[in-house]
């Protein structure tokens, strides 16, 4: 228990929780406030904001040291990490359930393949800069007619395709993350 | 010099020289997905707004969050505070050095449109006040996620600024409002957006910008120490940036529905510009083809497809020498590249006017039959196979049966073609012939 603890200490997740309970209220006031912006695009942007929380805490601060633990951290780091995708999604679908907005499948695909993508850029980049990709890839699919393949985040109804790809993001960046203690060399900047 | 030196020492070891070749993919990617065509003026100005700003304002925000947080990190603040350099100039030193890594981005993208568009475009010319509110936007966005990191020192700083700095601007530019006819327009808060550009409020989009990054530079100078002059600065800023928000909204025309007229914010009429056309470009003997100026270098082909597709017409009644070709179009295309679409020009060709419906374009069967042959023989857009409601005959689109016939007079010999068309074109014109008198 007191591993746990600590383990969680260690990443933050109080302030996590906040962040996520802030994103879900902003994204609630978005929804209710702003519904004349597509839905595509409130597809989009909604989970952004949880997906790089979840992705920025994702960090260690021990590094290597995280190696020699008495006890194997990979399990404890996907644990943690899925624990707070589904608290990630449990707020978001409850801010647009309030709301009274069917988009609550879209924004949690969204979230799952985001939260993905910021885990695998923290694993490359380090998980300061977790928040690259997913910026990134949105902004590039701002632009991109929502039938491409490549804008999955932002296709309403949610289809097969589109479904496959956040599941398949989420899973291989919770994978990233679970397996190697995360470094964050560009830390030295 | 110092300041020179310790700039250069911070931009060496600075966290947004990793988005650099972010921003340089992000343009890259974003011209070739909105089919750049570096030889429009219209083209290059549209993307010098969409290319970069979506990412690097909201990047550079997150880069500034991170950057202010880093002597924390370090452990040397308290280390820093001994040194002699005023802590106020430290924070500008590294504000700029983050800053200018985005601007680097922007200005090698816009410097590269720009060597490409300005030697080959033939009319108009490059829009100055949006690259200035791109350039005053990034920096705003630099110096605010600077002043968050600064205030905030914390992990999720960064990322908090700099998606929450995305979702704003994607919220600006998608603020619609419902008119009484039931119409979606925008309102003034999508003239906030960096990615929007209105000429007549262009000029206090980027002072808006401006004083962002004023009221932010100030705020910091102020939280460094407390004095008259650097609250009076701040003051200033903020001025600027609520007369560019009001002079935003009340530059917006807006339709006044009561009285039927354009009016601003004032509720002053606005007066409707007239448009002056420029002279178009003619070219081509036999079968001349007239232009906007700006489509001057896809000219010369224009006039070889146009002369290609008038050439089995070439004597035949109604066909008169030369032949201006009219409802000329042009496409951006992936595969074919850009090019002038003579493809309208056949209606004129195959159709009397009064024979045409009542959106201008062909209704009846026979010609369109012909239309079609001509298409394909230059390879236009004949719309067979694609499905359409077939219910409105004036929208032109032609029905199986009628492609089904064009692509059998396509089949004849030369031969056969000429010689119907030389006994049945009159009346072709006219509208007096039906699919059963096509060979």
């Amino acid at each position: 228990m007191r591993l746990a603890v600590l383990f969680l200490r260690s990443r933050l997740v109080g302030p996590a929780l906040v962040w996520l309970g802030v994103a879900a209220l902003l994204a609630w006031f978005c929804l209710v406030r702003y519904d004349d912006l597509p839905v595509d695009l409130a597809a989009l942007a909604l989970p952004l904001l949880p997906a790089v929380v979840i992705g920025v805490t994702a960090r260690s601060p021990f590094g290597d040291v995280e190696e020699v633990a008495s006890q194997p951290l990979p399990l404890f780091r996907l644990l943690y990490l899925a624990g707070l995708l589904v608290i990630g999604i449990a707020l978001l679908i409850g801010a647009a359930s309030v709301a009274g907005i069917d988009l609550r499948l879209a924004l949690v695909r969204t979230l799952v393949g985001c939260t993905g993508l910021a885990l695998l850029s923290g694993r490359i980049l380090g998980h300061r800069l977790a928040w690259i990709a997913p910026l990134a890839y949105a902004a590039a699919t701002l632009y991109l007619d929502a039938a491409s393949r490549w804008a999955w985040p932002k296709q309403v109804p949610v289809e097969g395709w589109s479904l496959f790809c956040g599941l398949a993001l989420g899973a291989l960046g919770l994978l990233a993350a679970a397996q190697a203690t995360p470094r964050d060399e560009p830390d030295e900047l | 010099m110092t300041t020179l030196r310790l700039f250069a020492i911070e931009a060496r070891h600075n966290a947004a020289l990793l988005l650099v070749p972010v921003i340089l993919v992000f343009a890259w990617y974003m011209l070739d997905s909105q089919l750049w065509e570096p030889y429009l003026w219209s083209s290059t100005n549209e993307l010098l707004r969409k290319s970069v700003a979506p990412l690097a304002a909201p990047a550079i925000a997150g880069a500034g969050a991170w950057m202010a947080g880093r002597d924390r990190r370090r452990s040397v603040s308290d280390l820093l505070a001994t040194t002699p350099l005023p802590a106020a100039r430290r924070h500008l030193t590294l504000v700029s050095a983050t800053t200018a890594w985005a601007l680097l981005g922007y200005l090698i993208v816009a410097g590269y449109m720009f060597v490409r568009t300005a030697p080959n475009a033939t009319w108009d010319g490059p829009e100055m006040w949006p690259i200035a509110t791109a350039v005053a936007a990034v920096m705003a966005h630099g110096v605010w996620g600077y002043l968050a990191g600064y205030r905030i020192p914390s992990r999720f700083t960064a990322p908090v600024v700099a998606i929450v700095a995305f979702v704003v601007q994607l919220y600006l530019s998608g603020s619609m409002t419902v008119q009484t006819d039931g119409t979606q327009t925008s309102t003034w808060l999508a003239r906030l957006a960096v990615s929007d550009f209105t000429p007549r409020v262009a000029a206090w989009q980027a002072l808006l910008y401006a004083g962002l990054a004023a009221v932010a530079l100030a705020a910091l100078w102020l939280l460094v120490r407390r004095d008259l002059l650097r609250g009076l600065l701040l003051a200033g800023a903020v001025t600027s940036v609520v007369t560019g928000v009001v002079m935003v909204w009340a530059g917006t025309p807006r339709w006044d529905y009561a009285n039927n007229r354009l009016v601003d914010g004032w509720g002053n009429t606005i007066a409707a510009e007239e448009y002056v056309a420029p002279e178009p470009v003619c070219h081509g003997e036999e079968v001349v083809v007239c232009v906007h100026p700006q489509f001057q270098p896809w000219l010369d082909r224009a006039v070889t497809d146009a002369e290609y597709l008038v050439a089995p017409l070439q004597g035949l009644p109604g066909i008169t020498s030369p032949v201006e070709c009219r409802n000329i179009g042009f496409a951006i295309g992936r595969d074919d590249g850009s090019r002038v679409v003579v493809d309208g020009c056949v209606d004129q060709l195959v159709a009397d006017e009064p024979t045409l419906g009542q959106y201008g374009r062909i209704e009846n069967n026979a010609q369109q039959a012909i239309r079609v042959w001509l298409l394909t023989r230059i390879g236009g857009h004949t719309m067979c196979g694609m499905s359409f409601d077939h219910g409105d005959p004036a929208m032109g689109f032609p029905s199986a049966a009628t492609c089904e016939a064009g692509e059998r007079f396509a089949r004849l010999p030369e031969s056969e073609q000429r010689a119907w068309l030389e006994a049945h074109f009159g009346d072709l014109r006219a509208g007096t012939l039906t699919l059963a008198d096509l060979p």
